[in-house]
Formats: structure tokens, sequence, C-alpha cells
């Protein structure tokens, strides 16, 4: 059996695939060289539309390398539930350990800010310490998702339309007011069920788990009677989300500290898994400012 | 979180075995072992076993070692047995060849989250499985640790689910896309077998999620609280049936394993689940798998 051969792409980066479905390993490649490199970038950009995650081992670059390699992509934008590096806006800190608490929020299959009416386009996420086990990271492919869909699915989800919610997740377990005041910060957007990759062309499912509900469910052929309206729409919705579940879908990536994963926001949704805790981990995040989706 | 976290350097063992967790939850690989040699040394398959119990599935790289190495090595821990859909090697009898290749169907049998045969009334204790041959990319095996998903279960669940008992059925699986006689006559010789819902592991006393993709239904669920009226009876049972088969897809509980050609795992079929990712183009890949005979779960 042949050894898998990757493929050599410039001096000397080498690209290997991680899945028949996403996901690329590359190697012989320094982000911080590539911040300086428009040629660089530009390779890996098309990387990035054509395998939806890349990962690096081994990155050693500054903080404002990381910061100016992902600005390459675009604006970068702080959340306001978790905080940045003063002196690097931007850069996003994800740190747990035994002072933190054992959240749930990244557990879940998720679009990152599909909350905001422009969701993130993409993020640079370094690994600046990693637990000695535990703590992957896992992707999907939400066009494939979209793509395998059986047709009567994909003519029925044509053209519906869903809300999504900040208030019902980050804000679910604040005290009300500080609830609605984040709600009213960030009112819930509409996007559409099926969205159509701006660069690619591509269209992928965009429900997660920051979706709500279903907006413009209510036509004569899908609400028969009015009961169909709210569990055929939360059936309907459930099945939808629960296509990420599916491993033929998916990459499971294993940090190292220095590791880092570049993935397109606009067609992929991930999950972190948090079985480490209270393992120290830390994670910096460049989250990229995106476009509206249609 | 239960686990321990493991050291960062591996641990060591007799005669050089190096452990390495690859989760914090089920898996570990194992170095500087040989399972031909362990085929012949009853220490070193105590000690094996062992960590079996521990980590729930073991990975093992380059094993290049013989067919009869590799049956020599699982009936350490018990009798082989066939399987009536999948076929033997004739030479290696309880040699289970999973074998595909381009003009072979995609038939999507593995890659559903299950225990392996539960649709026996004895399901095997385990599996030794081999790679022979592999795409470069693709094709990754996925196992699930469904002692933790007992575990962390809301506690309301657990008390519902205590006693409660499932059929699981050849029929409605490997049977399902058969003409309707060869289909019977498969049902007739297997019976679908029934069940706990939750079993005790007949070696570590963990108690452990025992439902499946061959599970078709309760057998035992209807009690006055469960129901109410009678149309509790079918969405309700097949509603929480559906929420316990889902456990296995919580990532936490899983590990995800890449194979290479002298690859090979070891998994309790007694406390966890796998899933066999067909993501590859139609292409060969010869899997060779050993299943260990077990014993009737309670």
């Amino acid at each position: 059996m042949a050894t898998p051969s990757p493929a050599v792409i410039r001096k000397s980066m080498v690209v290997e695939p991680m899945t028949c479905t996403l996901g690329a390993l590359l190697s012989h490649v320094d982000l911080g060289d590539a911040a300086r490199d428009a040629g660089l970038f530009a390779e890996i950009r098309a990387l990035l539309l054509r395998h939806k995650v890349l990962f690096l081992h081994d990155q050693t670059f500054s903080r404002a390398d990381h910061v100016a390699f992902a600005r390459r992509f675009g604006a970068l934008e702080d959340h306001p539930v978790v905080g940045s590096d003063p002196e690097n806006p931007g850069l996003v800190r994800i740190y747990k350990g035994p002072d933190s608490k054992n959240e749930q929020y990244e557990n879940a299959w998720h679009c990152d800010t599909t909350w905001r009416e422009c969701p993130q386009m993409g993020a640079v996420l370094r690994c600046v310490e990693s637990p000695p086990v535990g703590g992957d990271m896992i992707w999907a492919d939400m066009v494939e998702a979209y793509r395998r869909l059986p047709e009567h699915v994909k003519a029925q989800i044509a053209g519906l339309r869903a809300r999504h919610s900040i208030e019902a997740t980050f804000g679910a377990a604040m005290p009300a007011d500080k609830r609605l005041a984040l709600k009213a910060q960030y009112p819930d957007p509409e996007h559409p069920v099926v969205r159509t990759h701006p660069e690619t062309g591509e269209k992928a499912l965009f429900v997660n788990s920051f979706t709500t509900h279903l907006t413009n469910f209510h036509t004569p052929e899908n609400v028969r009677f009015g009961q169909d309206y709210s569990p055929g729409a939360s059936q309907l919705l459930n099945y939808l989300i629960a296509q990420a579940f599916v491993p033929e879908y998916q990459v499971r990536f294993r940090f190292r500290t220095n590791s880092v994963a570049i993935w397109d926001n606009r067609c992929t949704q991930h999950y972190a898994v948090n079985d480490f805790w209270p393992a120290v981990r830390k994670l910096e995040r460049a989250g990229i400012i995106g476009d509206r989706p249609y | 979180m239960t686990t321990t976290v493991a050291p960062a350097a591996p641990a060591v063992h007799a005669r050089g075995l190096k452990v390495r967790q690859l989760t914090c939850t089920i898996g570990a690989e194992l170095s500087n072992v040989n399972l031909g040699a362990a085929s012949r040394d009853a220490g070193l398959v105590a000690e094996i076993r062992a960590l079996l119990l521990a980590h729930k599935v073991l990975f093992f790289r380059d094993q290049d070692i013989t067919r009869a190495e590799h049956v020599a090595f699982a009936r350490h821990f018990g009798d082989l047995e066939d399987h009536p859909v999948a076929g033997s090697d004739p030479d290696n009898p309880g040699l289970v060849r999973i074998y595909k290749s381009p003009e072979s169907p995609n038939d999507r049998y593995e890659n559903s989250w299950h225990t392996d045969a539960t649709w026996r009334e004895q399901p095997p204790f385990g599996c030794v499985l081999r790679c022979v041959e592999c795409p470069p990319v693709g094709g990754d095996t996925m196992w699930a640790n469904m002692a933790e998903a007992y575990k962390r279960l809301p506690e309301h669940v657990k008390t519902q689910i205590a006693g409660l008992r499932a059929r699981h059925s050849i029929e409605a699986t490997f049977g399902a896309a058969m003409p309707v006689e060869k289909r019977l006559a498969l049902k007739a010789q297997y019976p679908d077998a029934e069940h706990p819902v939750v079993r005790t592991h007949p070696e570590t006393g963990e108690k452990v999620l025992f439902v499946n993709a061959f599970t078709t239904h309760f057998t035992n669920f209807h009690t006055p609280e469960n129901v109410r009226f009678g149309q509790d009876y079918s969405p309700g049972a097949s509603q929480l049936l559906n929420y316990l088969i889902s456990q296995a897809f919580v990532p936490e509980y899983q590990v995800r394993f890449r194979w290479k050609p002298n690859s090979m795992a070891m998994w309790d079929n007694r406390s966890t689940q796998h899933y066999a990712v067909m993501d590859y183009p139609p292409c060969h890949r010869k899997m060779e798998r050993a299943g260990i005979m077990g014993d009737k779960p309670f």
C-alpha cells in the first residue's frame, strides 16, 4: 500500500489531507513568515478554501505576528463575553484551568458568532499551553452536510430562514437584567438556513447551536394544521442541526502547545471537547469579521 | 471530569511496553510491543488485558504479524466466532474479513454507532482488528466509552431506565435489505435477543449504557409511571430510546483513530460502541477481525 504522498506546494510547504472530507495539516511553513509574505499568504488562503480547516504544529510566532497574519484575511473583532489580550486587540483569550469555571459553551456544534448580523469569516487559533492529553477540537464540513441531505429535505428548506441568539446561549445563565442588556446590544439576527459561500459559491447548511427557531416555516404545505408549526419546525431544525454530528463530515485534531488551527467559519462548524478541565489549557483566537450571509 | 490526566511522558510497563493515552476518556496507544510475541507470552497478555480494562480500546502500530499469530493472540481472551454475514478467512476460522474494493457495494452497516453483535444472546467480549490495507486518507474508526456515557446521564434518566430491557435485532439491521425469505431465515437462526438497557461489566463492575444501532425497542417500558396514557407507550419509549442511543454521539466520550497498514485495535465490546467512518471513495481497504465470544449481559 502506498504511503500518503503529501503534495508539495511551495518551496518546502507540505499539505497532507487528514480525512477525505475536510482538514489538512500544513508543515514546513511558519505563519509568522506568512504574515509578511503576501504570496505565501495567498497560497494558504487558497488552501483554506479548499480544505476548510488547516492545522499546523510548532508555530512559535509572536502575538503581534498572530494578529498580523489573521488581519490579512480581514479586520478582527473582540468577543462580548470572552476577554481579549489588552496589548493585542482582536486576540481573544480562551484560558481554562483550575481557576476558571468548567463552562459548557464551546462543546456544542457551532459556527462562531452567528448571533451577529455578520458572523465571522473565520479564525486563527493557537494553543499556547495544552494539557498533556484531552481538549481536542472537531470540525464539520457543512457544505458536505448540505450536499448529502435527501432531495426532499433540500426542497423543503430552500428559502427557509432562522433566528440566532446570543441571549439564549451565552446569556442563558446570566441574571435577567444582564441577559436582557446583552440582547439589546446584540439583537437576534436572522440568517438563511442554507447560505451560499461568497468565495466558492458552495451551498452550506447554516443552522447551529445558536439557532433558536425557523422564522418563515409557515407555508400551506409545511403547516397543514396549526400544530404542525411548533413541533414540526423544531423537529426539522433538530434534524438539520444534528447533521454536524455525522462522523463522515468531521475531522478531529489533537492540539499540542504551539499548534494552530485556521478555519473558514462560513462553511464549517466546530466542537471543543471539554474532557480536560481542570487541567490548564490556553487558546488565543483571532476572529476575522465576515460579511452578511445570503 | 472523571478520569485522571496522564503524565506527558508515556508510562513504562513491564517488558518495555509503553502506554500513551489518546483522550482523557478512552483509548491508549501501546508501543514497544509486538502482538505476535504477546501471543506466546501469557504475562504480557495479562498486562494488555489490564490495560484494555483501563482504557477500553488499545491501539498498536507496525504489527507485521501473521494471521496465525493474530488468531493466537485473540484466543488468549476466549474462543473466536465467525459472522453470519461477513465471511471469514478459510485458513483461519474466526478471522472475519472486512474487505472493501472498488467493485464491492458501499453497504453502510459499519457507519452507525454500534456494539458488535448485540443481536446475539451473548455478544462478543471484544475484538482484535488489524488493518492489512487502507487508503492513504479516510476510513478512520471511532470508539465511544459507554460507561462514561452512563455515568454522566442525568439522575432522573438513570432512575427511569433502571431495570429496563430492550430487544436487539439482526433482522432489522443486516437483514433489512435482504429479500423477505432470506431475512426471515436469518431471524429464525438468530432470534432477536433481549438485553438490559444498563449492563454491568463482568470484570470491572462498571455500569454501561447498553443500547445501540441494533436495538429496536424496549420490552418492559409499560409501567404506570412511564405510561400515563396508552399513547405514552409508543412515542415516549422511542424518544427515550433515541435519547439513549444518541449519547454515543457526544465527542467527550469518543476517540478517533487513523489507520495505517499493520495498525491494530483491540476493544472491549462490553463497554464501548464504535463507528467506522465511510468517507473514502471506492478503493481497496482490507481489515481482519478476530471476534472473541462473550457472556450473557446482566
